[in-house]
């Protein structure tokens, strides 16, 4: 079967974990769950204080050649 | 301004939607076969992103170029796409998967990155928005990338033989770059050949150190072939019959199913390359 050898989402969790305020309480300990949530345009959260989920908008204007 | 190129916009736009019409289904095939949801969910996602490029590069042409209605998606055969060949291969391996569709990836986003300063604000805004969602695909497929087994990496070197020589034809050569009307309309504002330089240092850099690899020496360009420079693949070339029945299903179940279209489809485009499909028939 073709599919992923194992679940890893490191780039996501390399740019984003801790970068993205939570929406519910304002904590900055955030991290990333998924790289797409309910639609493509957003990013799975979660917050590791109040322990909410959230989505998180991806439009930051970044390129795919952008580092 | 694009009716004074509109044979070679036409036919460039097609060959960027054509190959993110195939791509998605690419995707859509492996959307299930994730080890867990969020895998499923990022395949589903860039399947969506990718066929939803389709459908806007479709729209535009539709509505910029004045071609009829659903036409472009119901109204061809497999004779008439503009399709990347490289994609008409199926994947061997989860190794050669990633590979594929990681240089497909890179080069489609190469050849938007023509336009994305173009003349034509419409043009340009569009690719742009689709570059910022293209961002997040590159991070997922390096995601993946990271965690393959050196079993995968193994099938991945074995992949770039075949793969990466076919995606390099897919830019053509430089004569061919050096003549672009588009590039001096100003509809392209960097020529293809500048997006081929910026594939093989960014795309395949990239693969080469994630795969230890030293320099691609082995890998053997394609040899010339009667050459279709307006869907950029081999002249006389056509979507397989399973990969073409997989986008756009004939059987009588499917269909049946479909939801009816306002307009008839009844083969009534009439494309550049309208003479050569008649003859298929």
């Amino acid at each position: 079967m073709i599919g992923p050898d194992i679940e890893n989402q490191n780039p996501f969790n390399e740019r984003y974990d801790g970068e993205i305020e939570c929406p519910w309480c304002e904590s900055g300990n955030t991290h990333v769950i998924s790289p797409f949530g309910g639609t493509v345009s957003e990013v799975s959260m979660q917050c590791d204080d109040c322990k909410s989920t959230f989505g998180w908008m991806k439009w930051q204007g970044k390129l795919p050649d952008s580092e | 301004m694009l009716e004074q190129n509109r044979d070679e916009f036409i036919a460039e736009m097609l060959c960027i939607a054509d190959t993110d019409w195939v791509l998605g289904h690419w995707y859509i095939k492996v959307m299930l076969n994730g080890r867990s949801l969020t895998d499923c969910t990022a395949f589903a996602g860039m399947a969506q992103d990718t066929l939803g490029h389709t459908r806007a590069l479709f729209r535009f042409l539709e509505d910029e170029m004045d071609l009829p209605e659903h036409q472009l998606e119901f109204g061809r055969g497999p004779s008439q796409i503009h399709d990347m060949e490289m994609l008409s291969t199926p994947p061997e391996n989860w190794g050669d998967f990633l590979i594929t569709t990681f240089i497909a990836e890179g080069a489609i986003w190469q050849m938007l990155n023509t336009f994305r300063a173009s003349v034509h604000p419409g043009v340009a805004g569009m690719v742009t928005h689709f570059g910022k969602e293209l961002y997040f695909h590159r991070l997922g497929l390096e995601g993946w990338l990271k965690s393959a087994t050196d079993e995968a990496k193994q099938d991945m070197r074995d992949a770039m033989q075949t793969r990466l020589p076919a995606a390099l034809r897919w830019f053509d050569d430089q004569a061919r770059s050096d003549s672009d009307d588009l590039r001096s309309s100003g509809i392209r504002s960097s020529s293809v050949a500048e997006a081929k330089m910026a594939f093989i240092e960014t795309t395949i850099s990239k693969l080469m150190a994630a795969l230890d690899m030293d320099d691609t020496s082995s890998i053997t360009p394609i040899e010339q072939v009667d050459w279709d420079a307006l869907k950029r693949k081999t002249l006389g070339s056509e979507l397989p019959a399973t990969l073409w029945e997989f986008m756009i299903p004939t059987d009588e179940d499917t269909v049946v199913l479909r939801r009816p279209l306002a307009v008839s489809v009844d083969d009534n485009l009439d494309l550049f390359d309208r003479a050569e499909y008649a003859q298929d028939d």
